[in-house]
């Protein structure tokens, strides 16, 4: 069953320099306009009882979409469908009257979402208890902290029990434990078959509570599916944007152009071809690096190479040389010598890496050659673990 | 270019009934926000319901003092300072009823920007709070009107049944009006400067201070032609004089119903872009 269909919907506002122009323009039948594009048209179809995340930058039409979906915003073309009773939350102060006591915005809010004064006298209680607000109820909400504010906004969307809840980067602002308390409560709506809409700039949030998720950029679906990979590809663009910044390039050291030195080949082994053209690996494949350089007239012991993992935001994540090791190169064919690097498994979580290749001398300060970037790959691992690299561990009783 | 919406229109009248539908769908908040806004006006101070009267009953001791203390202006061939009061107060509750809920009406939308912007409340319950709240003050108004008219001999007769009529009437007038004033105000914020003055303008040219005999013949039938000249002798004959007011009201109404449909059509088509301006 479908619960939240969309058909080309889209949101475009009309600016205007002045009020007037917009009478020439009704008279006139003359754009005077300039038109924003908040949401370029977009298809959706979220089945009933689905977790559905909405990643972006900020103004990437996240909001606005949230706003159509919840109904406080009518769309500039297409069609909406949605089925059974539907509740939001939608930015920090949600719908409540600022004069009003935190009681009487309960009972206003109520009645806005349709429920009765029966049902509302009935829920009340239960409401006032999951917001902790205790006697700050009967107080203005004009008084209230933002995190009393969200408390009472969500306890008062979740507990009308709606068929369809729409959550915007709203948790935010609450304390740890509230923020717990809220999870908590979105998770059972998810166990009821509930279907959730979900919008956060707490891309681990997304990944975890949401099956699905779709990323907007500039008002534009770039990426839709499976929650976990859409946030990694947003990750990955993420970063690439920061690295591509000027000033986060780490100058490289002083090289020295010598002819007979130099690297010949650096590979991977293994990985998957994926679309983007990079091979991918899964947190926990064997992975190697094939170096091999021609040392020329040089001692093989006056050669050696380093190797960095590099993740595409500048991250080093580890680099190793023959030289930290003391190892040597070995001969491969003539003056050609070379080396792998094994990793296995590999301990890398999702990203996209890429290596940096060292050729020096046994002081480790001559640098022969080197490749700043090269070998981009990707890593992608499917648990809900959180960081950069998988680490050793054990869980054991507490003595 | 230029674009239109791709849901169109299925016929005003059909979206004009689901605009007032929603409205009587919304019926509990909308009392709600009447209740709260009355309470809101009154809480704390020391003259209570009095403050929703404050404006009309200072304006009828001013009033009566310079118009029928010094000016010596009469309702009645006989009539004192008292009678004068009583017959200004008859057409100034009904007045100050209207002029105060086109004037919230024109503020309702701006005003309500975070509830509008960000619940599914329907816009039309704003106007509609601040139009259909003027019956608080109308009634505890016209409860003194008829009580102090008693007290000075104005015995209340059978056309006092009518007074509801003419209520809702009054009522409906402002209802009629107040989307115009509250759709208007968002897009044109002059709005909210020129509407004092056409209420100024339109309460002297009304005859509310002054009996419609002292108009000169001239002018008497433009200010008679003014259906807020209806609406104000229709509260006096009926309350005071025990006369059956004139037949213009019920073309008054049907006005009334008539500026209903079509503001609320306007109301209709503008919402929505309303919320981009606000």
């Amino acid at each position: 069953m479908i619960a939240i269909e969309a058909r080309r919907l889209s949101k475009q506002y009309r600016q205007y320099a002045k009020p007037m122009d917009l009478f020439k323009e009704w008279l006139l039948k003359r754009p005077f306009h300039t038109e924003v594009n908040a949401l370029a048209p977009i298809d959706l179809t979220i089945e009933k009882g689905a977790t559905f995340g909405v990643i972006g930058d900020n103004g990437a039409g996240k909001s606005t979409l949230l706003k159509l979906l919840a109904g406080t915003l009518s769309p500039s073309t297409g069609m909406l469908q949605i089925e059974g009773r539907k509740s939001a939350i939608l930015e920090l102060g949600s719908g409540f009257h600022p004069e009003f006591s935190g009681l009487e915005n309960i009972h206003l809010a109520c009645s806005m979402l349709g429920l009765s004064s029966v049902e509302t006298r009935e829920r009340t209680p239960d409401i006032i208890a999951f917001s902790e607000l205790g006697d700050a109820i009967n107080r203005p909400v004009k008084t209230y902290s933002s995190g009393m504010f969200v408390r009472l906004a969500f306890s008062v969307v979740t507990s009308i029990e709606p068929d369809v809840l729409i959550v915007d980067e709203a948790l935010s602002v609450g304390d740890a434990l509230f923020q717990k308390k809220s999870m908590d409560r979105m998770m059972r709506f998810r166990d009821e078959q509930r279907t959730l809409v979900f919008c956060s700039h707490n891309l681990y949030q997304v990944k975890e509570l949401c099956e699905q998720a779709i990323w907007l950029d500039s008002g534009v679906l770039k990426a839709q599916g499976d929650s976990a990979t859409v946030v990694d590809d947003y990750q990955d663009y993420v970063r690439a944007r920061q690295s591509a910044k000027p000033g986060n390039q780490r100058g490289s050291p002083e090289m020295e152009a010598v002819s007979d030195v130099y690297l010949q080949e650096v590979t991977l082994e293994g990985g998957i071809d994926s679309a983007e053209g990079v091979p991918l690996f899964r947190l926990g494949d064997p992975f190697a690096i094939r170096v091999r350089a021609e040392i020329g007239s040089r001692p093989a012991e006056d050669v050696h190479i380093g190797l960095i993992l590099i993740r595409n935001d500048g991250l080093q994540v580890y680099g190793v040389s023959t030289l930290i090791d003391q190892c040597n190169l070995l001969p491969v064919k003539g003056t050609t010598y070379g080396v792998r690097l094994v990793f296995d498994p590999l301990a890398l979580m999702s990203g996209d890496y890429a290596l940096e290749a060292w050729l020096l001398d046994r002081s480790g300060l001559h640098v022969y050659d080197s490749r700043p970037i090269c070998c981009q790959f990707r890593v992608r691992h499917e648990s809900s673990e959180v960081g950069l690299v998988k680490m050793a561990h054990q869980w054991e009783p507490v003595v | 270019m230029y674009h239109t919406p791709l849901i169109h229109a299925t016929g005003n009248i059909k979206r004009l009934f689901k605009l007032y539908l929603d409205l009587y769908r919304h019926r509990q908040s909308l009392f709600l926000m009447m209740r709260r806004d009355t309470l809101l006006r009154i809480k704390g101070t020391l003259l209570g319901p009095l403050w929703l009267l404050a404006q009309p009953l200072f304006l009828l001791l001013v009033y009566s003092f310079v118009f029928s203390g010094i000016l010596k202006i009469s309702f009645r061939p006989d009539g004192g300072s008292g009678d004068f009061a009583l017959y200004l107060f008859a057409a100034l509750v009904p007045f100050a009823a209207l002029q105060d809920g086109l004037q919230r009406a024109s503020s309702s939308l701006l005003e309500n920007r975070d509830l509008l912007l960000k619940t599914q409340i329907p816009a039309i319950v704003f106007p509609a709070v601040a139009s259909l709240g003027t019956l608080v003050q109308e009634v505890i108004g016209l409860f003194i009107l008829i009580l102090t008219g008693w007290l000075m001999g104005y015995l209340p007769g059978w056309t006092l049944l009518l007074l509801p009529v003419i209520v809702g009437l009054r009522l409906l007038l402002t209802f009629a009006l107040a989307p115009l004033v509250a759709i208007a105000s968002v897009f044109i914020k002059d709005v909210g400067q020129v509407l004092p003055m056409l209420m100024t303008a339109l309460f002297f040219t009304t005859p509310i201070i002054y009996p419609v005999e002292m108009i000169p013949p001239d002018y008497r039938s433009i200010i008679e032609s003014n259906p807020i000249t209806w609406l104000v002798q229709a509260y006096r004959s009926i309350i005071l004089d025990n006369q059956w007011p004139v037949d213009n009201l019920l073309v008054l109404g049907l006005a009334c119903l008539v500026l209903l449909g079509m503001t609320g059509v306007l109301f209709m088509r503008l919402q929505h872009r309303a919320k981009d301006f606000l």
